[in-house]
């Protein structure tokens, strides 16, 4: 019944340091329905951003790789030659930043940064049809004074202002797919509503799909349909978002829950997970990739080459870790 | 936006006035007076002839009186005389103003049209070959003397190649000649006296630019661009490079200034009949009244730069201006 819009097969996104590639996406395969909302969810530098970035080749490609395959609709867009990636990028897919205001240029006027992406992709419009699109797509984005912030500059918006003009540039064209890197991570917490609000609303009425990069577990259960999680360039757990929530089975899953404050835990004490998200040279390739952060876990629990197993229908776990996992006494 | 530009105008005032008190103040710091001079050439003075002619000069009245005279002159349009020359200053200033404007306006023209691209160049491919022959240049510009670099100069294009004149700032000879060949004539003293000037000026530029663009490119701002769909080379034009031409258009009041005060070198260098040549003669001669005039004219000039650079400022930057 569903339709696959993306499809991702063995994707590795590897960035030089000082001296070899070191991948900072390590193998993902995943899958985006139509009209489905996928959160990507993880701690920083965990690969989540490396990953959505590289949909679009918007990294500094003087030191970065990317292997393996994005199947987007009919093409592979690793390896799409230049000339085919500037009508993907802004046409069929849309992005959106995390920082509303480095991602605007402060010396553009509003109304011309919103019509930038019609001018390549959409080369009939005329400048007046222009100037009608980007009002309407400020009207679509609840700006409350279209005509006046069309000339007004970024430095004069708001952070949720300037929020919704991002989203309305990314949706110019209608992307058939909007990637979203941390779009609220920026903002306030009431702000961060509003703006989660809106892209369901919009989702609704354009039908298009939302690939959501977070570490906030908030915004996924507001958001998701799905939910992959992501730990040290790998997906650990993917599960449709009811079920995730439910039945949280990697221990970094369970781990993440645990340190998010809840209704159920007031009073009680948040718990942490030890240590930190190795850098990209330090990254074990071998094993569990979690063990060094559950050391009272014993080796014996994990795999030696975890896989990702379907443990019920459409929920996948890596590693057998989870099987006999506790948190840590006292 | 005109707000903004009257009140720097306003500013200007107090500023001028200040730097009128400190001239004046490195005046009476200075030794002997206007009348010594005229007595160690002469020697025949009668002290008394003397005393009478600095009580009729006004030099024992008090020191604000002095100062405020000077001012009031000055206003009027009265800026002294030279002692060395014994001409009023304003017409040495006069004949030697054309020449280093038009010194200073070659100059200018060449950092812009040179050192702009290169920057621009530098910044774009940093870590590229091209990047790496304009920053070895660059440095090499950077570690060299002007003197230096001008002798090279003088000696490779006037002597070897005799391509153009080795002094001077026209030939003397062009009388009766049309506008053009009088022009063209002291385009040609003025070039390499330019190319050394641009040289100087155009480092900093040069390297700047190089800075601003590799910062500009790392921004957020520009993945945007990319991300909506925007070639790669369109990003740089239209976003990079405008972006990082903005302090480059604004520093331009305060080039002008720079380029103008380094003829104090380079008009020397080349025995260039300029505002800079006149200055240090001046000086040599002890001609206190060219001097006090120029450093007076100088001052002015960056104060009216600086003025220029701001309003250029509010122009091209919308985040400066002031509601």
């Amino acid at each position: 019944m569903e339709e696959k819009l993306v499809s991702i097969n063995d994707l590795r996104v590897s960035f030089k340091t000082v001296d070899d590639y070191h991948a900072a996406v390590d193998g993902v395969s995943l899958d985006i329905m139509k009209n489905e909302t996928l959160a990507i969810v993880g701690e920083s530098g965990c690969g989540k951003s490396a990953m959505a970035l590289s949909f679009l080749r918007l990294h500094d490609m003087s030191f970065t790789r990317i292997e393996g395959e994005i199947n987007f609709v009919d093409k592979n867009l690793v390896g799409l030659p230049d000339k085919d990636m500037y009508k993907v990028r802004g046409g069929e897919i849309g992005m959106i930043y995390q920082d509303p205001l480095m991602s605007l240029n402060p010396l553009h006027r509003i109304g011309q940064q919103l019509e930038e992406g019609l001018t390549y992709h959409k080369k009939g419009m005329s400048a007046a049809d222009r100037k009608a699109h980007a009002i309407k797509l400020m009207h679509d984005v609840e700006i409350p004074n279209p005509e006046l912030t069309y000339n007004s500059f970024p430095y004069e918006l708001s952070g949720g202002m300037r929020q919704r003009i991002i989203i309305a540039m990314a949706l110019s064209c209608e992307p058939a797919l909007l990637i979203a890197d941390e779009p609220t991570t920026a903002l306030d917490v009431t702000i961060q509503a509003g703006i989660l609000d809106l892209m369901r609303n919009l989702q609704t009425k354009t039908g298009s799909s939302i690939m959501l990069i977070t570490h906030d577990l908030g915004v996924v259960a507001e958001m998701a349909d799905r939910v992959a999680v992501m730990y040290a360039g790998q997906i650990v757990e993917t599960a449709d978002v009811q079920t995730l929530f439910a039945n949280p089975l990697h221990p970094y899953t369970r781990s993440l829950f645990a340190s998010t404050p809840r209704g159920s835990n007031i009073g009680g004490r948040l718990s942490t997970i030890q240590g930190a998200v190795p850098t990209l040279i330090n990254l074990p390739r071998q094993g569990c990739r979690f063990a060094p952060r559950i050391p009272w876990i014993k080796d014996e629990e994990h795999e030696s080459d975890p896989i990702l197993r379907e443990v019920e229908d459409g929920h996948f776990v890596r590693c057998t870790c989870h099987k006999n996992f506790h948190f840590q006494e006292g | 936006m005109w707000k903004s530009t009257l009140r720097r105008f306003l500013i200007a005032i107090p500023q001028l006035l200040a730097v009128s008190l400190v001239v004046f103040a490195l005046a009476q710091f200075l030794p002997g007076d206007p009348l010594q001079g005229l007595i160690v050439e002469d020697g025949t003075l009668d002290p008394e002839r003397v005393h009478e002619m600095r009580v009729a000069a006004g030099l024992y009245d008090p020191v604000w009186q002095r100062y405020f005279t000077w001012i009031g002159n000055m206003l009027r349009g009265d800026f002294g005389r030279s002692l060395n020359w014994r001409r009023p200053v304003i017409e040495l200033v006069g004949e030697r103003l054309s020449n280093s404007m038009l010194l200073s306006g070659l100059t200018l023209i060449m950092v812009y049209t040179v050192a702009v691209p290169l920057g621009l160049i530098a910044g774009r491919y940093k870590g590229r070959v091209a990047e790496k022959v304009i920053s070895f240049w660059n440095f090499i510009q950077m570690s060299f003397p002007t003197i230096i670099f001008a002798v090279i100069l003088l000696w490779v294009f006037a002597i070897i190649l005799q391509w153009f004149p080795i002094s001077g700032s026209r030939n003397a000879l062009l009388v009766h000649q049309s506008w053009w060949v009088v022009f063209r004539d002291r385009i040609h003293h003025a070039m390499l006296p330019a190319i050394a000037g641009a040289a100087l000026a155009g480092v900093a530029i040069v390297q700047f630019l190089s800075n601003e663009v590799n910062d500009q490119k790392n921004l957020e701002y520009t993945t945007t661009a990319l991300g909506k769909g925007v070639p790669l080379n369109k990003v740089y034009t239209r976003h990079i490079f405008r972006n990082s031409l903005l302090p480059i258009a604004s520093g331009l009041g305060s080039a002008i200034v720079g380029i103008f005060g380094s003829g104090v070198i380079i008009e020397n260098l080349f025995t260039f009949r300029g505002m800079g040549n006149l200055f240090v003669t001046g000086l040599n001669n002890q001609d206190w009244p060219v001097v006090n005039f120029l450093v007076m004219f100088y001052g002015a000039l960056t104060i009216i730069g600086f003025l220029i650079s701001d309003i250029m400022l509010t122009i091209f930057d919308p985040r400066i201006r002031i509601k």
